[in-house]
């Protein structure tokens, strides 16, 4: 698939099972991740999140994550993580390299 | 000890340091008044917050909660919220004496009640003024704002720097790294964060993006998660560790307080502490680190092996002098602290700095010990004994022929003196204490009458008995007051005359020649002889000027009844004042002076003995009496001079020259009234009296005599000439002479009996020749 739905829940009793889907998805064609539907999330979420975006600059891939929900905006506000998300976010960028 | 007989005793101690405390708080007070300062306004806080809190040990509910209103009030001074106005410092004065007046007030004393009525009067204005600084400063007529305020220039830093570098930022930084178990202990780190803005004003947040790992490293349930936040408003370190107490130990805290707060960290380290305080205690109370953070750092410096081993784990590894250190050595806990960037290195520095200054006084304190006086009086009393006894053992050796015993005698007789002179040093207290006192005075009555009046103060270090401290605060309060009230113009007539408007008026003390000199000058109007002059003849006092000297005609200013005030004042002018001041200082046996130039000043000066107890002695004998003289009056001894054979007629006076110098004589024999024929050799002692010399006639000299003043009884106190009496090594007793004042009496009247108040007719001749003056040479 090209656009990974993250689900409801985004937390550590989701994580562990979360890394392998998302792993497996970014080794086909990934090409974005939308985060409209997340309801609940924690740190551990964010971390999963933070980590998958990480992946990607390494690799140079484009992969920006967009729409996210209230929920998960609140809970970026708060770890100081709202960079990951929206145009300015380092996998956001057409050429990853330059963000 | 009982324990009832405990608490006395420690309540003696208390209310002794009570009364070091208030003055103090007055000094403090009257600094404040001159010129605003921090220092004096933390150290007034301090000597009230001390006194509040020892009174409440002893239960004295009065005071304690008196003292905390007034607490409150410096309190708010010393934050600068409340300016520092002369109508506070005034109140704060009175709210002093308060202080004292509960401190002393006994609980079933009959004007307890009135006591209680000012109380409350007071704690009234303090509550005003503490309510509305700036209207009971307007209200009282006071002078502009003057309060310190080291907070200023911090807050101006602040609003310059608002978009700047973290360096001058007015916000906290917290840096908090999650500990790798937090999920697995079931903590969520965003909950922790969402509590914070309990605490403080969250300005930013930045999770630390690069230590999460890329996806396919990371194990999801291990905790990467480090944010700094930016946090606004937070009182101080403790409460925003507290946020996240739950987490517990795995959570790797960085506070850093914004600029201002790290200068209030400094301010209180250099303003407060107490002696033997350790670092970690002290970093602990100004803020600057918490429990926690000392008890790692404790940890860390106690356990470097774990130390290295929490490296290992990941922790940040040791920089600086840590990693020079090496993992075995310790670290100081200054050092470590600032290794772990718990306190910003110049706070370490503060507190250590105040360490040092704590420890120097505390070594100053302890060099002083608080004896009771009678303990000292008793152990002065025996050395007497011992100056005695030493001294019959002396003459008794000096009859055997045994050198070795002479030589024995000698060596305790030195031990002795030796003793004795440092056991009169005991009673020495500087003068300046008493010096002190007069700052408020000064303040006070130079307000009430207009005048603005600056006070120096000068060789305060110089010593006098501790029993003629005493004794002389009255003398030198009328002094000046009576220069305050008399001697200073007003500001309107000092410039009408060219003079500053601000008045001096100058205490000054210092050591001459066995005496202690206490001057007290001022620069006003000076003395009037015209009418000094005027006012004795109105009284009856002399018959006319003529011929006075200037001193001589300022003299009679201390004849009782005197006074030469226009108006009688609150303060002097009854005419009771200048012969008290006299009739107390000669009761310490001392003298007083006055010079002046008019129109610039005058200067009263005291001469006191420097000991009252045993003095260095000169024995001479006449008429086969042993008379003592002062040995530090003695210039020399001499054969009788040619002159003196005009002595023993009646109403002769004799004056002999010694070196080009013209010296009357003074024969005892004639002056005591001593029946026995003149000796057919004698000898002559040139002494000082007072700033004059005269030549004493004596039959034989009979050497060194250290002398254990012991007074004479009340009978004999009005006798003039006799300034004690002693007893000598052989049992008999020896009369103190007071030469100066023999002397005066031979010039004044010649031949005249030392105790009679009216002239006598002179002895029976024993010459048929008159001898005219021997006219001088």
């Amino acid at each position: 698939m090209s656009t990974l739905e993250v689900g409801r829940e985004l937390t550590i009793y989701q994580v562990a099972d979360l890394r392998a889907e998302w792993l497996a998805a970014y080794a086909g064609d990934l090409q974005r991740v939308d985060l409209s539907r997340v309801a609940e999330v924690d740190a551990s979420g964010v971390q999963l999140l933070a980590a998958l975006q990480r992946l990607a600059v390494r690799d140079g891939r484009r992969l920006p994550f967009i729409d996210p929900s209230p929920v998960l905006l609140d809970t970026l506000a708060v770890l100081g993580a709202s960079g990951l998300v929206g145009d300015a976010s380092p996998a956001a960028a057409e050429e990853p390299g330059d963000a | 000890m009982r324990e009832q007989d405990i608490l006395a005793q420690a309540r003696e101690t208390f209310l002794v340091e009570a009364a070091d405390l208030l003055a103090e708080l007055e000094s403090s007070l009257l600094s404040l008044a001159e010129e605003p300062d921090a220092d004096a306004v933390n150290a007034a806080f301090r000597a009230a917050h001390t006194i509040k809190g020892s009174a409440g040990l002893f239960g004295l509910e009065a005071v304690v909660t008196f003292t905390h209103d007034v607490e409150a009030l410096l309190e708010l001074l010393r934050s600068g919220q409340c300016p520092v106005s002369d109508a506070t410092v005034t109140l704060l004065l009175e709210c002093r004496d308060q202080i004292g007046r509960l401190l002393a007030a006994d609980p079933a004393a009959s004007d307890r009640a009135e006591t209680l009525a000012e109380s409350e009067r007071l704690q009234r204005l303090l509550r005003r003024a503490r309510q509305a600084p700036d209207e009971a400063g307007a209200a009282a007529g006071a002078g502009p704002d003057r309060s310190p305020d080291p907070a200023r220039d911090a807050s101006a830093d602040d609003t310059a720097d608002e978009a700047g570098d973290t360096a001058h930022a007015p916000d906290w930084t917290v840096h908090a790294e999650f500990g790798a178990d937090t999920f697995r202990m079931g903590f969520d780190p965003a909950s922790f964060l969402r509590y914070l803005p309990t605490v403080g004003d969250v300005q930013a947040t930045e999770l630390d993006l690069a230590r999460i790992p890329p996806l396919d490293a990371l194990d999801p349930e291990t905790c990467h998660v480090a944010v700094a936040v930016r946090l606004r408003g937070a009182r101080d370190k403790r409460s925003i560790e507290s946020v996240f107490d739950f987490v517990g130990d795995s959570i790797a805290l960085r506070i850093v307080p914004p600029v201002h707060k790290v200068q209030e960290m400094q301010a209180l380290l250099a303003s407060q502490g107490e002696a033997g305080e350790r670092l970690g205690a002290m970093l602990v109370r100004v803020g600057a680190m918490t429990e926690r953070e000392l008890a790692m750092c404790l940890e860390r410096q106690a356990d470097p092996a774990a130390a290295a081993a929490a490296v290992e784990a990941g922790d940040p590894p040791p920089t600086g002098a840590a990693e020079a250190a090496g993992p075995e050595r310790r670290l100081r806990l200054g050092e470590a602290a600032v290794e772990a960037q718990l306190v910003a290195p110049e706070v370490v520095q503060a507190a250590i700095e105040r360490q040092g200054q704590l420890r120097e006084r505390k070594t100053e304190e302890s060099r002083f010990v608080r004896v009771q006086a009678d303990k000292l009086d008793a152990l002065i009393a025996m050395i007497g004994e011992l100056v005695i006894a030493g001294s019959a053992t002396h003459i008794r050796a000096a009859v055997h022929d045994d050198p070795q015993l002479a030589e024995s005698a000698a060596r305790v007789m030195g031990l002795v003196e030796a003793a004795r002179d440092r056991a009169l040093q005991l009673r020495m207290v500087p003068i300046g204490e008493t010096f002190a006192r007069f700052r408020r005075i000064v303040h006070e009555v130079g307000k009430s009458l207009g005048k603005d009046v600056d006070l120096t103060i000068t060789g305060g270090d110089a010593e006098l008995d501790k029993s003629m401290i005493d004794q002389i605060v009255d003398p030198l309060t009328h002094l000046v007051r009576n220069a305050l009230d008399h001697g200073l113009e007003t500001p309107e007539q000092r410039l009408a005359t060219g003079k500053p408007a601000r008045g001096r008026l100058a205490l000054n003390a210092y050591h001459d020649a066995g005496s202690i000199v206490i001057e007290v000058t001022d620069d006003g109007r000076g003395l009037s002889r015209e009418r000094i002059a005027a006012k004795a003849v109105e009284r009856g006092l002399i018959e006319s000027a003529e011929g006075l000297a200037d001193d001589e005609i300022y003299r009679l200013v201390f004849l009782p009844g005197f006074s030469t005030a226009e108006k009688v004042t609150d303060l002097s002018g009854r005419g009771v004042g200048m012969d008290v001041v006299r009739r107390n200082i000669e009761a310490l046996r001392g003298t007083v002076s006055l010079a002046s130039q008019p129109g610039l000043g005058s200067t009263v000066q005291i001469r006191l003995p420097l000991t009252l107890a045993i003095i260095d002695g000169f024995r001479i004998e006449v008429a086969g009496q042993s008379f003592i003289v002062p040995l530090e009056g003695v210039v020399e001894c001499i054969e009788t001079p040619a002159e003196s054979a005009g002595l023993d007629a009646p109403g002769g006076q004799a004056c002999f020259h010694l070196r080009g110098e013209v010296l009357p004589l003074l024969c005892l024999r004639r002056q005591l009234r001593l029946q026995a024929p003149p000796a057919s050799q004698r000898s002559v002692v040139v002494m000082r009296a007072g700033p004059r010399k005269v030549g004493v006639v004596v039959d034989r000299l009979l050497g060194e005599h250290q002398t254990v003043i012991k007074p004479l009884g009340t009978l004999f106190r009005p006798l003039r000439g006799i300034s004690g009496s002693t007893i000598l090594g052989t049992g008999a007793v020896a009369l103190i002479l007071d030469i100066a004042e023999l002397a005066t009496q031979a010039a004044r009247r010649p031949a005249s009996p030392v105790a009679a108040p009216s002239p006598r007719p002179p002895a029976a001749a024993r010459s048929s020749s008159p001898t005219p003056l021997t006219p001088v040479a």
